[in-house]
C-alpha cells in the first residue's frame, strides 16, 4: 500500500471514476465541447480573431512540442509549479501587476473615448448603439469569467490545487458585477430601442441566469467557514454551473423562439456585419475590459493568499 | 515513534509520519509521529478541543485536510479493513437495531442474521432488535453501533468515544472485546477519556508535543 | 453493485416509518398548484394558459423542497460517514438514494399531476404529454437538487441555500418540461421536446451521482 493521503485520494476517484477514467474522461471531453461552443457562438469577436489564436496555439505547440519537447514540456510542468504555488504566484502576480494595469488604462480609455465620441453613430439607432463599447464587454467578460472558473474548478477538483481554488474565489465577485453592468447597460439600451427597460429576449434572459448562477457560488463560499472547504465546493458548483450554462443558453434560445419574443441584435438585424470603424473601438474596449478583469482577478488572489497564508514565514518577510 | 523497547514482532499497519492539522485559525497538532502494529491498541488523550476526533477522522480517511503523511499497510484497501465508529452512534432512530446492522453490514460485505443476532445479544440487546432505535435509550443506542465490533473481518478498527453513555459492566464488555481483537492481531484505536490498563499506548493531544509511542 | 441494493431497500423501509417525508411533498404539490386560481382567475382559458408554468414550478419546488432532508439526517446521526468509509462504490449508494427517492416522492406527483392538470381546465389530450414530461423531468430535478443538497449538508439553515444554488440550474428542465406541455396545447409535435429532457436525465443520471459524490466528501471534509 502506498501512502494513505494518496490512498485516499485514489480510493476517492476510483470510487466516483466507475469504470476506469470513463466520468473523468467525459467531463473533461464535455468541457472542451463546451469551451468550443462558447467560442465558436461568442457574439462579438469575428471568427477569424479565434482562428488566429487557434494558429498561433498551433504553432506554438508544433514548434514547442514536436520540435523541442524536453524545453517545452519543461517549461509546461515549471509553471505549472510555480504558478500552482501560491507563493511563486504572489512573487510573479507582483511583476506582472503594474504592466497589466497600464495596459488596461490604456485599452479601456481609448477604445471608450474612440467608441462613445469618435466612432460613427449607427445607421439605425443613431447614438443609443454605443452602448455596446461597456455592454458587450461586460457580457463577454461575465461569460468567460464563468468559463473560466469551470476549468479552474475542476483542475481544482482533479489536481487539488490550492491556486486553483483562489482563481474562483478571485474571479467570482468581478464576473457577477459584469453580468450585472451588462444587464444593466441592456436595460439602458433597451429603452430607446424596445420602448422597455425590460424584456425577456434571449440573451437578457441567459445573462440574468449567469447572474443567479455567480450569486450561487458566492452565496454558497460565504456559507462555508472553512476556506479550504468552501473552495473545493465552490469547484464542484462552479464545473456543474458550466455545463448548465450551455443547456440554458440552448433551451433559452429554443423558449425564445416557442414564444416569438423580440430577438432584436444590438447590430440591427442578425448577420449584418458591424462596420469596422465601430468595430475597432469594441475590440479595444473589450480587451481593455479583459486587462482590466486579470487585474482585479490578480488583485484579488493576490490579497487571498496573503490571507491563506499569513502564518508562515514568507507573507510575514513579505508584509513587514 | 516505535517504542525504544520493541516488544511486538509484528509488522507495523500503520505509520503516521509528522502530521499537523489546524481547523478554524487554530493549529490543532504540529508534527504528530507514531507507528502502530498489528496487536497495538492506541488510546488516543487530550482535553476537549484537542483534536481527538479529527485525528481519527484523518486516519480513517474522512478527513482530508493536513499536512504529513499517512502510510497504511495493509492486505486490502483501508475502507474494506476498517470498522470506524464515530462519536455520533450513526443509526437511523427510525429503524430497528437489526434493520440498522442489516445494511451496515451489506455494505460492508459482511455475514447477515445469524451473526448479527449474536453479536446484538452479545452487547446485551438480546430481545431489543425489532425495537424502533428511538426507543432505546442513549447507552442502548451505544450498544447497538459497538455490536459491530462483534462482527468478524475488520483488522483496523478506529472508534470515537467507543465508551460514552455505557455503564460499569458494557465497559468492561467493551474493554474485554477490545482486547481479543488486539490479541488476534488487530489494531485498535480510540479516544476516551477513559484508560484502559496496562498495555495501551497513548497518544497525547492538546499538550502540543509529538506523540509519544512510551506505553502509558 | 454492492450496497445498491440495500441501501435502495433501507431508503423506501425508512420512507414507509416515517410516511411524512413522501406525503408532505406531495401535499405541499396539490396545495401550491390550487393557490393559483384563487390568486388569478378561475377563468378556464387564462388557467389553461398558466397550466403548463403552474404544474411545472410547483413540482420543481416540491421536488426542491423534499431534497433538503436527503443527507441531512444522515449527516446528523452520522450514518453519512458510515456510507463514506463503507467499502462501496459511493456513486451507486448515492444512486440508491436518490432512485428510492424518487421512486417515493416523484413518482408519485407524476402520478396526481394529471389530475391538477385537470383541474387547471387542460384538455385530456394533453395530459399524456405532461406525464412523461414529468416523468422523464423529475428524475433530472432529483439529481440536480441532489448535488445542491450534498453541498449545503453540513450547513445550518441550509435550505435557503440549497434553493439559491439549485433553482438556476433547475431552468432548462423547466423550460423543456413546460414548453412540451405548451407545445402540445397548440397541437405541434411533443416528442423532440421530451427527447431533450430525456437526453437531459441522462446526462443528469451518468454524471449527477459522481458529483453528489464528491459534494458528499467535501462537505464532510475531505
Amino acid at each position: 500500500m502506498q501512502d494513505s493521503r494518496a490512498e485516499h485520494r485514489s480510493q476517492a476517484s476510483v470510487n466516483m471514476a466507475l469504470p476506469g477514467h470513463f466520468y473523468l474522461i467525459s467531463l473533461v471531453t464535455l468541457l472542451a465541447a463546451v469551451l468550443t461552443w462558447f467560442i465558436w457562438s461568442a457574439p462579438v469577436l469575428p471568427r477569424s480573431i479565434w482562428l488566429g489564436g487557434g494558429w498561433v496555439f498551433g504553432v506554438v505547440f508544433y514548434f514547442g512540442a514536436l520540435r523541442y519537447p524536453d524545453l517545452y514540456w519543461r517549461t509546461l510542468e515549471r509553471w505549472y509549479h510555480e504558478l500552482g504555488s501560491p507563493r511563486y504566484f504572489y512573487r510573479l502576480s507582483g511583476l506582472w501587476l503594474p504592466w497589466l494595469v497600464a495596459i488596461a488604462v490604456v485599452l479601456c480609455l481609448t477604445g471608450l473615448v474612440w467608441g462613445l465620441a469618435f466612432a460613427p453613430p449607427h445607421h439605425e439607432q443613431g447614438n443609443s448603439y454605443r452602448i455596446i463599447y461597456l455592454h458587450v464587454p461586460a457580457s463577454s467578460a461575465a461569460l468567460m469569467g464563468y468559463m473560466a472558473m469551470g476549468v479552474a474548478g475542476l483542475v481544482a477538483l482533479v489536481w487539488r490545487l490550492k491556486m486553483a481554488e483562489i482563481m474562483i474565489k478571485a474571479i467570482a465577485p468581478f464576473g457577477a458585477v459584469m453580468a450585472a453592468v451588462s444587464l444593466i447597460s441592456g436595460a439602458i439600451w433597451g429603452r430607446p430601442t424596445w420602448g422597455t427597460y425590460w424584456i425577456w429576449d434571449a440573451r437578457l434572459t441567459s445573462m440574468l441566469i449567469l447572474l443567479f448562477l455567480y450569486l450561487g457560488v458566492i452565496a454558497l463560499q460565504n456559507a462555508i467557514r472553512d476556506p479550504r472547504q468552501a473552495g473545493r465546493a465552490a469547484s464542484l458548483l462552479s464545473v456543474v454551473g458550466v455545463i448548465n450554462v450551455v443547456i440554458v443558453r440552448y433551451s433559452v434560445d429554443w423558449w425564445q423562439s416557442l414564444h416569438q419574443g423580440s430577438s432584436m441584435s444590438m447590430f440591427g438585424t442578425a448577420g449584418s456585419a458591424i462596420h469596422p470603424s465601430m468595430l475597432a473601438p469594441l475590440l479595444l474596449s473589450m480587451f481593455g475590459i479583459y486587462f482590466l478583469y486579470a487585474v482585479t482577478v490578480l488583485v484579488r488572489a493576490r490579497t487571498e493568499i496573503l490571507w491563506r497564508e499569513r502564518k508562515s514565514q514568507w507573507v510575514r518577510e513579505e508584509v513587514s | 515513534m516505535s517504542d525504544p523497547n520493541d516488544r511486538h514482532r509484528n509488522p507495523p499497519l500503520l505509520q503516521v509520519d509528522a502530521l499537523g492539522c489546524e481547523r478554524d485559525e487554530r493549529s490543532l497538532f504540529v508534527g504528530l509521529s507514531f507507528t502502530a502494529s498489528a496487536g497495538d491498541i492506541w488510546q488516543v488523550a487530550g482535553p476537549n478541543g484537542a483534536g481527538k476526533t479529527t485525528l481519527l477522522r484523518i486516519l480513517a480517511g474522512l478527513f482530508g485536510f493536513y499536512e504529513g503523511r499517512l502510510h497504511w499497510q495493509l492486505p486490502a484497501t483501508l475502507r474494506e479493513s476498517m470498522l470506524y465508529l464515530g462519536h455520533r452512534p450513526g443509526l437511523r432512530e427510525e429503524l430497528t437495531p437489526l434493520e440498522n446492522l442489516t445494511w451496515l453490514s451489506a455494505l460492508h460485505g459482511q455475514k447477515q442474521d445469524a451473526a448479527l443476532m449474536a453479536a446484538l445479544s452479545a452487547v446485551g440487546l438480546g430481545g431489543f432488535e425489532t425495537l424502533p432505535v428511538a426507543h432505546l435509550s442513549a447507552g442502548q443506542k451505544r450498544r447497538v453501533a459497538l455490536a459491530r465490533l462483534w462482527l468478524p473481518g475488520k483488522p483496523v478498527w478506529i472508534l470515537d468515544e467507543p465508551f460514552t453513555a455505557i455503564d460499569a459492566e458494557g465497559v468492561a464488555l467493551v474493554e474485554a472485546q477490545l482486547r481479543r481483537h488486539a490479541a488476534a492481531g488487530g489494531l485498535v484505536i480510540y479516544t476516551s477519556h477513559h484508560q484502559l490498563a496496562a498495555d495501551t499506548r497513548q497518544i497525547m493531544l492538546g499538550a502540543h508535543m509529538p506523540g509519544s509511542g512510551a506505553p502509558a | 453493485m454492492r450496497g445498491f441494493n440495500a441501501t435502495l431497500q433501507r431508503e423506501v423501509l425508512l420512507a414507509m416509518r416515517s410516511p411524512a417525508e413522501v406525503i408532505n411533498p406531495l401535499f405541499f404539490f396539490v396545495v401550491v398548484v390550487s393557490l393559483f386560481p384563487l390568486a388569478v382567475s378561475p377563468t378556464p382559458d387564462l388557467l389553461r394558459e398558466m397550466a403548463p408554468g403552474v404544474i411545472w414550478v410547483a413540482a420543481l419546488l416540491a421536488v426542491m423542497l423534499s431534497l433538503d432532508g436527503l443527507f441531512r439526517t444522515d449527516e446528523e446521526t452520522g450514518v453519512l460517514d458510515q456510507l463514506l468509509v463503507a467499502p462501496v462504490e459511493l456513486y451507486f449508494t448515492v444512486l440508491a438514494k436518490i432512485v428510492a427517492h424518487w421512486l417515493l416522492v416523484g413518482l408519485p406527483l407524476v402520478l396526481v399531476a394529471p389530475v391538477l392538470g385537470y383541474m387547471l381546465q387542460l384538455p385530456v389530450s394533453v395530459l399524456g404529454t405532461l406525464m412523461w414530461g414529468l416523468l422523464l423531468g423529475t428524475p433530472s430535478l432529483m439529481v440536480i437538487g441532489a448535488i445542491g443538497a450534498s453541498l449545503t449538508v453540513g450547513l445550518r439553515r441550509g435550505s435557503m441555500l440549497l434553493a439559491l444554488l439549485v433553482l438556476p440550474l433547475y431552468i432548462p428542465v423547466l423550460v423543456f418540461g413546460a414548453g412540451s406541455l405548451g407545445r402540445a396545447l397548440e397541437a405541434l409535435p411533443v416528442n423532440p421536446v421530451l427527447a431533450v429532457l430525456g437526453a437531459v436525465l441522462a446526462l443528469a443520471l451518468s454524471l449527477g451521482p459522481f458529483a453528489i459524490a464528491l459534494g458528499l466528501r467535501i462537505s464532510t471534509g475531505d
